[in-house]
């Protein structure tokens, strides 16, 4: 009996492993491919690039309407978080007069591709609707005007937490990017 | 033998009964101590009015949100926005973020809602409602509206401030900054109106 039980065990262990495989699979291959969408790179791969500062300047909503909040988020959270990486030794704000004297300065410019502001009182309630979502090109360019990096990516909320945190999950991919696409220069302290 | 039969499944049936009056009213209980906090702040929020600009009272109530953008505050802070001699300032239990309103290039007003219970408490009570009964507390809410504030630093560096507060404050701060200097690409709207974005 006890053999048996142990068997039936095993047995439904195993169909509730291959049901979750099942299930996530499909999940987790979507997820891969729209990952590899939203960042396609524009320059070819190579060497990192490296720069000793940038200047961050407030993004470009294009044609789209987006509304105030979003923008000055988007730009805090891009600071914030191009600041954490630490490739840069200093990261300067949008018409910041210490950046005029620096030669290698990068400038990085946002522009507004799609934007869907969503619902997070419509999110929760029906899991399915009401989704948060803001694609952005970014464009690292050099003093001569040379874009020197293109990505685009997508800061999303699907499920819990403000509009506004679509911004965050932005500025998170775009440090990513920096992540990978840049080696640090120098080693001195990002700057505040 | 056929009494005592019918005496016990008697029993038995009352029993249940009373289980399932106490299983009732635990559940009503509950929902009621859900559903009463809910209620209290959109009837505060009615019958509260509309406070004046600047705030000189002594007693802080901490009802303003700093979702991000001011220095030394860290985000999503709750604190007391004030209007000062030439700043905004937003104190909080321990330390303070000034903009001064010389600075500020831009202000914007606007509408949201924030939901009653939000944050990691709000979510975990939401995760412990049971049959996804947290998807009915998702539906209450109350007004608010943002204040946006674009400014810059002593070296000409571009900062913004979110800031989210009780509804009806946020245009009476934007009027009061502009009648002290700020600037705002859109005027100040009349009471009753909507301000359109950019």
């Amino acid at each position: 009996m006890r053999n048996l039980n142990r068997a039936a065990f095993t047995i439904f262990v195993a169909a509730a492993a291959a049901c979750a495989g099942f299930l996530l699979a499909p999940g987790a291959a979507a997820q891969a491919k729209a990952d590899a969408v939203t960042t396609k790179p524009v320059t070819p791969a190579g060497p990192k690039l490296t720069a000793s500062a940038v200047q961050i300047e407030v993004m470009d909503p294009g044609d789209l309407q987006i509304p105030p909040d979003f923008r000055i988020a988007e730009y805090e959270y891009l600071y914030e978080q191009v600041n954490a990486t630490k490739k840069f030794q200093h990261v300067y704000r949008s018409g910041d007069k210490r950046a005029e004297g620096v030669a290698d300065l990068l400038t990085l410019k946002t522009t507004v591709e799609s934007f869907k502001k969503g619902s997070q009182k419509a999110r929760e309630v029906t899991t399915v609707g009401g989704w948060t979502s803001i694609k952005l090109k970014a464009q690292f360019v050099d003093r001569a005007g040379k874009v020197v990096l293109e990505k685009e990516a997508e800061g999303k909320v699907r499920f819990m937490g403000g509009n506004l945190n679509a911004t965050y999950d932005f500025a998170k991919k775009i440090a990513a990017i920096i992540q990978d696409s840049f080696d640090a220069s120098g080693g001195a302290a990002p700057s505040k | 033998m056929k009494t005592y039969g019918t005496q016990v499944s008697s029993r038995r049936a009352s029993r249940e009964r009373r289980v399932a009056r106490w299983q009732m009213g635990a559940i009503l209980l509950i929902a009621g101590f859900l559903i009463v906090p809910c209620a209290m702040p959109a009837f505060a929020q009615q019958a509260a009015p509309a406070p004046a600009a600047t705030q000189t009272s002594t007693t802080p109530n901490y009802d303003v949100e700093c979702v991000i953008g001011l220095q030394h505050v860290k985000h999503h802070a709750n604190g007391n926005l004030l209007i000062g001699k030439d700043a905004l300032h937003f104190v909080m239990a321990k330390g303070e973020g000034t903009i001064p309103i010389s600075a500020i290039q831009d202000i914007f007003t606007g509408k949201d809602s924030k939901q009653v219970f939000s944050g990691v408490g709000g979510t975990i009570i939401k995760a412990g409602v049971p049959y996804e009964g947290g998807r009915f507390l998702s539906l209450f809410s109350t007004a608010t509206e943002v204040l946006t504030v674009e400014y810059r630093d002593a070296d000409n560096g571009y900062h913004g401030a979110i800031f989210v507060l009780p509804k009806g404050q946020a245009t009476v701060f934007k009027r009061k900054m502009v009648e002290m200097g700020a600037k705002a690409s859109i005027p100040p709207e009349a009471p009753g109106t909507e301000e359109k974005k950019p």
